[in-house]
């Protein structure tokens, strides 16, 4: 122990020395130390990357690097950099060849290379730019799993725990998420004196992870033919690069002290477009954020950018709309309020997303989500966020007026699910095995047709947080799904006339930590429930045993119908693919993949930064 | 015969080999446009045998006469017939072959540049016995070895051997500029323009390989093949592999840039014959409008 006459450090010493063995100790204690604390412990490592871009920081110093950047320590971090969800291998696909790793050294608790610190000395080097796409990913990682968030770990979408980041994967105007690879390729272009690289573009890294986590969280929308799923993919990787950098402390309260809080009428919201335009340049979802397209805007389209205006549109909405809250209604500085809007934002458009549906999403599955996530998150509303954000989701007609009734029916905000046998929550969450008994028992009650072998595809718990950080019920969320298998029979489906396709059906049960339904997503097929012969149920299951069939015929001829536009016109083919790499002005929006005697449809990485939709002048022909 | 001017368009599989006989003087004007196919040799030899039996005696005993040759373009699969072998029985008194065709061709500089990178970088995939779908293969075949002596034979040993000059066209040429004179006939070459670089390359394909040239030295050192020292040690092998394959091929990319140029370079070529109008266009794929820097048929922006 120190004696009283022992020296003070100094002041500006406010770091103090762990050693390894203490590092994993607080480590594993960390969710019980403050921020601060762990910054001090070397919990999290400073880091220097851009905050937006290298041009950015030219054109405006006080966007340059972020000066605040801190990412959470891990015991395996290694050369790379590697750490538990990352590996960075920076293989260039053009020559072959790969660029030496960043170094981590563990006495310097830094990335280094040639013995340097991999900071704002050395923002030239290859390295750097590996060390800088890492840590953006680390952080955005956190967004997601963190408790303002869906507050568990994610998973990604492919075999394997780790997602391969390529900071230099070639020339070209490219960067996209390929789940077959595991990686996120980010390519670079430009003339020597003037080469623009993807991997330092902080949105292009948001946009891009924001279709990893989606592919992780839902595997099966990769599957649909629907364009609005597609453009699902879209929403969020925009919506993702938006609210991380409203996260961003210097860029948010530089945003707050422009505006004075004050985003209420058009001149402020074009302001923002501004602020947006000028260090995101270029970037599609501007224009996606910043636009008043309704469904009707939209209707017959198949372009996924086009589309996903819509959506992003309503939520900048609603982020327009909370700010405004809280600076007319609250009182709260700009700041402030913008610091509130964000917190809340994230939570908002996060945390939804474990109660969409596991295939096909639709933007009206996603409103409603919000919906019922707000609801259980603040039963009481005081301030009828909850109306105004289905004002916008009205407004932009995602959701119609039957929506809207329905939701201002009296009700409770739970009702009990009727099942015939029952499981205790615990034990439902405990094993995959007791899920799939769960839902065996209670096959009829959920209308899982009785000759589909459904399967649990995953099954989780999440613990969300709530305003002031507050600790929401722990929820368990059990998603199941079943195939049933269409015969493609019409010259309309081209080559695939004669061969089959599969209806992806299933649900999305939420439990809380009683046992209580809290939510349930569903997307039925067209098969009945009960086997022949057997006495059907009636009353209410029967009303919603004919609703649901309706619906998974709805779906059945959706789909086909889907096909067939995809046929016709030439946005469905085969990759043309092999050892040596992909020709991506070949690859088809869509990809068929023949498995099992069966044609899949899969949807492709996107394979180009520029906002085009049209696909120019290429068709995807079919050809067996 | 007689009077009727002949069109036979022969069945080779993947490929062209058209033989036009325009009427006239005591035994009309004979002309093959392209002699090639991606699939068997066998194919050629039969469409050239039946060709051979329409085409009148030659000056000298036991051969045949062909008034003129024209070869679009360089690929494959429209040239893998001139072997001289098949052509030891039959003079032919002009060859006309494209532009781009031209080893000197002042302003096909770049485009050349393109040319060796591409085939270069096909020959090392087609080499290394890479597993690719059935489109990539086709790429790849395109620049296939054996497609340099079909070449050599047609820029060097059919002209020696039938005692002419072989004429690079382009745009705006007759045929009485090229001294041929099909009695009654014009033939106009449209394509392809003499400024090959500035009307087919486009500035973004020159930049990408200047770029990809330069990257050899500002990336990684060294285009070397891949090594054991070239293999990423924090993921596994079968990953990394996997990886590769999933990767945007560049020198896939150029090899249809460059597959595309050529065939935009083909030989255009219309015959006037009595008020009629013939169009053999080659493989030359008219997207759209040209437009200065971008290439042909391709967009502004």
């Amino acid at each position: 122990m120190a004696k009283k006459t022992a020296k003070k450090p100094a002041a500006e010493d406010r770091s103090f020395t762990v050693s390894d063995a203490d590092r994993k100790g607080l480590y594993a204690a960390a969710r019980y130390i403050g921020s601060k604390i762990e910054q001090k412990a070397g919990l999290q490592i400073l880091f220097n990357v851009y905050l937006q871009d290298p041009s950015v920081a030219e054109t405006d110093p006080r966007l340059g690097l972020d000066e605040s950047f801190y990412v959470h320590w891990e015991p395996g971090l290694a050369d790379g950099p590697t750490s538990a969800r990352f590996a960075v291998v920076d293989f260039n696909s053009d020559t072959g060849r790969i660029v030496p790793p960043a170094e981590w050294d563990p006495a310097q608790q830094k990335f280094t290379f040639d013995g340097k610190v991999l900071d704002r000395d050395g923002l030239d080097t290859l390295q750097f730019h590996q060390v800088n796409v890492w840590a953006v990913l680390q952080r955005a990682l956190d967004f997601f799993e963190g408790g303002q968030g869906l507050g568990r770990r994610i998973s990604w979408g492919f075999e394997g725990n780790r997602l391969i980041v390529v900071p230099h994967a070639g020339f070209g105007q490219n960067a996209f998420y390929d789940r077959r690879s595991k990686s996120l390729q980010f390519y670079y272009f430009g003339p020597d004196d003037q080469r623009v690289y993807t991997c330092l573009s902080t949105d292009i890294i948001h946009h891009e992870f924001g279709h990893a986590v989606l592919d992780g969280v839902r595997p099966y929308y990769i599957e649909s033919t629907s364009p609005e799923t597609a453009a699902f993919h879209e929403f969020l990787g925009d919506l993702t690069a938006i609210l991380i950098i409203l996260r961003n402390n210097s860029f948010r309260q530089r945003l707050a002290d422009s505006t004075a809080g004050n985003l209420s009428d058009a001149d402020q919201l074009a302001f923002i477009a501004e602020e947006f335009g000028r260090t995101v340049r270029n970037k599609p979802y501007l224009r996606s954020a910043k636009n008043q397209k309704t469904m009707d805007d939209v209707r017959g389209e198949r372009g996924p950018h086009l589309i996903s205006q819509v959506l992003t549109g309503a939520m900048f909405d609603i982020l327009i709309a909370l700010a405004k809250f809280f600076v007319e209604e609250r009182g709260r500085t700009a700041r402030q309020a913008f610091w509130d809007t964000i917190q809340r934002m994230q939570r908002t458009a996060i945390q939804p997303l474990d109660l969409l549906p596991p295939v096909d999403v639709s933007f009206r599955d996603y409103a409603l989500a919000v919906l019922r996530a707000d609801e259980l998150a603040n039963p009481t509303d005081p301030f009828s966020h909850f109306d105004r954000m289905l004002a916008i989701f009205r407004k932009r007609k995602i959701l119609s007026q039957e929506d809207e009734d329905a939701l201002h029916e009296p009700r409770y905000l739970t009702e009990r699910l009727r099942l015939s046998v029952f499981h205790d929550v615990d034990s439902i969450a405990g094993s995959r095995e007791a899920a799939y008994r769960f839902l065996d028992d209670n096959r009829e009650d959920l209308h899982i047709p009785w000759n589909q072998d459904v399967l649990v595809a995953d099954l989780y718990d999440a613990n969300k947080l709530g305003r002031q950080a507050m600790r929401l019920p722990r929820q368990t969320i059990l998603i199941y799904l079943w195939r049933e298998t269409i015969p493609l029979q019409s010259a309309r489906f081209g080559a695939l006339n004669g061969q089959t396709t599969t209806l992806l059906c299933g649900g999305t049960l939420v439990f809380d930590d009683k046992g209580t339904v809290l939510h349930w997503a569903k997307k039925p097929g067209t098969q009945a429930t009960m086997p022949p012969r057997r006495k059907p149920r009636r009353g209410a299951w029967l009303d919603e045993e004919t609703a649901m069939i309706a619906e998974g015929e709805r779906r059945r001829e959706a789909l086909l119908d889907d096909l067939a536009r995809l046929v016709k016109s030439g946005r469905l083919g085969f990759a043309p693919e092999g050892e040596r790499g992909l020709l991506g002005s070949r690859m088809p929006p869509l990809t068929v993949r023949r498995a099992d005697g069966k044609a899949h449809v899969e949807l492709t990485p996107h394979l180009s930064l520029a906002e085009d939709d049209d696909m120019g002048e290429r068709q995807w022909e079919m050809s067996f | 015969m007689g009077d009727e001017l002949l069109v036979r368009v022969y069945n080779v599989g993947v490929g062209d080999c058209v033989y036009v006989r325009i009427p006239g003087g005591d035994d009309g004007f004979h002309i093959l446009i392209d002699c090639g196919t991606i699939g068997s040799i066998t194919l050629l030899k039969n469409a050239l045998d039946d060709l051979r039996t329409n085409l009148p005696a030659g000056s000298a005993a036991g051969k045949k006469r062909l008034d003129l040759v024209v070869v679009t373009h360089r690929h494959r699969d429209h040239i893998k017939g001139f072997d001289p072998k098949f052509f030891e029985d039959v003079e032919i008194k002009n060859l006309w072959l494209s532009a781009a065709m031209d080893p000197k061709h002042p302003q096909a500089e770049k485009t050349r540049g393109l040319t060796a990178f591409t085939t270069t970088a096909m020959r090392e995939v087609e080499a290394a016995g890479l597993a690719l779908s059935p489109q990539l293969e086709m790429l790849v075949s395109l620049y296939g070895i054996s497609n340099d002596g079909a070449m050599d034979a047609l820029r060097e040993t059919l002209p020696q051997q039938n005692g002419i000059e072989p004429k690079y066209v382009h745009a705006g040429q007759t045929s009485r500029d090229l001294g041929v004179r099909p009695e009654g006939a014009t033939l106009r070459v449209l394509g392809p323009e003499q400024d090959i670089d500035g009307f087919y390359l486009g500035q973004d394909a020159d930049e990408a390989l200047r770029a990809l040239q330069g990257a050899s030295a500002t990336i990684a050192g060294s285009s070397a093949e891949l090594t054991a020292a070239s293999v990423p040690i924090n993921v596994s092998f079968d990953d990394f592999q996997r990886l590769r394959s999933r990767m945007l091929s560049s020198a896939l990319a150029f090899a249809e840039t460059e597959s595309s140029l050529q065939n935009n370079t083909s030989v255009v070529l219309l015959i006037e014959w009595r008020k009629r109008r013939l169009l053999f266009a080659g493989d030359a794929e008219w997207e759209g409008e040209f437009r200065q820097g971008c290439g042909t048929g391709k967009s502004a922006t």
